[in-house]
């Protein structure tokens, strides 16, 4: 009886020390906060970017987490606007997941970005694209790990040079900031070699028929038309545009316009259709191989952009705090400041100055691959012509 | 190039107006305005888009066409049947939970993303018009707007039913009073109602894209057609379905600041013109 006792004390003393022990040894867990659209205008894409995001983290947890730290999340709807980012973000901050990613409007990003130094909170950007992320509204705790509008207009112009021998363009955008600003950069652009921009329309967010806008196009004597639309204009629009003929009559030239959700969405209809283009899984470099890879035989199909930028904040997020050590956001935020990072698109660094990831650019083309219809890089254009220097931010 | 403009306008202006007259219908015989219309349209582009993955187009069109029929019957049955004592405010707010759940139930089927529905091949193909090629199947569109038009004329006009449905639309007491049995009415005119939302969807499914916030998307654009006409009155959302086509279609092209703008500002000038709409009376 007395041995069994003082066995069993034993066991226990044996089981506490070693728990203990083990305890030690697990650092704090990474806690990230993820704010995406699972309603309104963004939720398509909210949903693959959060595939994304999850994919990056279960990898990572799978292999026994990121330098003895376990990966945490927890995962928020923003409704697709600034004040219901600014709300979810707010509440994870403050139960201590205070790693932020995952927003897809650039006004969600800005909010967000304001309040990070109040939330003791570090944001990592992956879908927003507004300069102003790494301009005037630039931040000690934001980082801009997505292509900015200014990165995927700096290649329009070195493009256009070499690649395009039309000298008349339409433009055709939605009528709010980022649609006219990407008509007038891409006007710029064309001016300075000497091209002509003939007839620029903008159509109201929301717009379901473009054939009075086709019309116009068609009835111009532009022989390319840059489109920047967004969300289900674009889906619309590009329908709409192969039947109407105008995907065959001239070459469409899209800003964010081939992007996986808009081929599958459209059926053939974006076929043959020119664009910049952010990430394709053809890109040649160790870790996208791999991610590929993975994916495939996880999902049975190649990732999207959308998916992959949901899996590169994450990313940057973990090599942050391994070089920190730390997952405090002010430590991982200055580790991250200036430090270069294994990406999908190669080492990029990520910019001391302005917080822009410095990786390349891209322009390509719909084509049939295998039976199936994706975006296909045709130019590939490097970091440092890509990434233009940075510009009002003062860090 | 103005020939077309107008040609384009007709297009969206038919499929407001198959919209907008299950709207009509719905409003006259039950005087509910319903929310919920949007996401019957919206219901039918999906079912259709199911169906037609299997077996084609066509299967998918009457599909859609059926199963909304039948939803149309049981929200009458079971829903503004059982609320026709309350507040009107109370059943729009119904109608406007509907929407919402159908939404949500459509994107916990299909997901959130886009889908395309095909137009049938027979109709893929494009034809010379005003010399540009014109897609075939926006021509259709048309044609089904105005087959829509007509029978519904056709059947409110000369039909014993459409008697009842006039007579039950302008004093349901009396026409119950005289015999017609005013629910079973009632049930078969939302049914038609919903019917007309789904085939407004299916046709619309080839055009626009499938999406789960279609429905609210297109009914905005239908209340702007049913308060220009007059709620309750066919003619009215007619002419109204087709002018708002024209105004989306030549503002585009000749006032394309103020495009967005242009059927609200519409709308209000027609409230303040006409409070009760074009029509001002019922059918």
């Amino acid at each position: 009886m007395k041995t069994r006792r003082i066995t069993n004390l034993l066991a226990a003393a044996v089981l506490a020390v070693a728990s203990g022990a083990s305890l030690a040894q697990a650092k704090e867990p990474i806690r990230i906060g993820m704010v995406t659209s699972q309603s309104g205008g963004f939720t398509a894409q909210g949903e693959d970017s959060l595939r994304g995001m999850q994919f990056a983290v279960d990898e990572a947890n799978a292999s026994g987490g990121v330098a003895g730290r376990r990966i945490e999340v927890q995962i928020g709807d923003d409704e697709s606007t600034p004040e219901g980012g600014r709300r979810v973000a707010e509440k994870f901050a403050r139960s201590g997941y205070n790693l932020l990613v995952g927003p897809i409007a650039s006004s969600i990003s800005l909010a967000l970005g304001q309040n990070l130094q109040r939330w003791d909170a570090l944001y990592v950007s992956t879908l927003s694209k507004s300069d102003r992320i790494t301009g005037d509204s630039c931040n000690m705790r934001m980082f801009q790990a997505n292509h900015s509008d200014a990165m995927d207009l700096a290649i329009v112009q070195p493009w256009l040079k070499d690649n395009a021998k039309e000298k008349r363009f339409a433009i055709l955008a939605n009528d709010y900031i980022w649609g006219r600003d990407s008509a007038e950069s891409f006007t710029k652009a064309a001016q300075k070699l000497g091209k002509e921009v003939e007839l620029s329309v903008f159509a109201p967010i929301g717009t379901k028929d473009f054939a009075p806008y086709i019309a116009q196009l068609k009835n111009s004597g532009a022989e390319a038309v840059w489109v920047a639309l967004v969300g289900r204009d674009l889906i619309a629009f590009a329908k709409q545009a192969a039947e109407f003929g105008l995907t065959t009559s001239k070459r469409i030239i899209g800003h964010a316009y081939i992007m996986s959700f808009v081929v599958k969405a459209t059926d053939s209809a974006t076929d043959g259709v020119w664009g910049v283009l952010n990430y394709a899984p053809e890109i040649d470099t160790p870790r996208n191989k791999a991610l590929v890879a993975a994916w495939r035989k996880k999902f049975g199909r190649d990732p999207s952009e959308n998916e992959v930028a949901g899996y590169s904040g994450i990313q940057v997020i973990v090599q942050g705090v391994e070089k920190a050590d730390s997952v405090k956001p002010t430590a991982v935020a200055s580790a991250l400041s200036g430090a270069t990072l294994d990406t999908v698109w190669g080492p990029a660094v990520m910019r001391a100055e302005d917080h822009q990831l410095v990786k390349p650019n891209y322009v390509g083309r719909v084509k049939r691959v295998g039976g199936e219809l994706r975006p296909v890089i045709e130019t590939a254009f490097e970091a440092s012509i890509a990434t233009p220097a940075p510009t009002t931010c003062k860090l | 190039m103005i020939g077309l403009q107008i040609l384009n306008g007709l297009v969206y202006g038919s499929l407001l107006m198959i919209v907008a007259s299950g709207l009509v219908l719905i409003y006259g015989l039950r005087r509910v305005v319903n929310f919920a219309h949007g996401s019957l349209f919206m219901l039918g582009a999906y079912i259709a888009y199911a169906a037609a993955q299997q077996f084609g187009f066509w299967v998918g069109l009457v599909a859609a066409v059926s199963v909304l029929a039948a939803v149309g019957f049981c929200l009458d049955r079971f829903g503004f049947r059982l609320l026709q004592d309350r507040d009107p405010l109370t059943v729009m707010l119904v109608t406007f939970g509907l929407l919402l759940v159908f939404e949500d139930v459509v994107q916990s089927v299909w997901g959130k993303q886009s889908y395309s529905l095909a137009a049938p091949e027979s109709l893929a193909g494009t034809v010379e018009l005003f010399g540009s090629p014109f897609p075939v199947y926006r021509l259709v569109i048309v044609a089904a707007g105005l087959a829509v038009a007509a029978a519904l004329v056709g059947w409110l006009r000369h039909s014993r039913v459409g008697l009842f449905i006039r007579g039950a639309s302008t004093d349901p007491v009396t026409t119950a009073m005289q015999g017609v049995n005013t629910d079973r009415l009632s049930g078969g005119v939302v049914a038609v109602g919903a019917a007309l939302a789904g085939l407004a969807g299916v046709v619309s499914g080839p055009f626009l894209s499938l999406s789960p916030t279609m429905g609210s998307d297109i009914l905005i654009d239908s209340f702007v057609v049913v308060v220009i006409g007059g709620l309750g009155s066919f003619a009215g959302a007619f002419v109204a379905a087709m002018i708002l086509g024209q105004v989306q279609a030549l503002g585009a092209v000749y006032l394309p600041d103020l495009a967005a703008l242009l059927p609200f500002a519409l709308m209000t000038a027609v409230l303040v013109w006409r409070p009760s709409g074009l029509s001002g009376s019922r059918t």
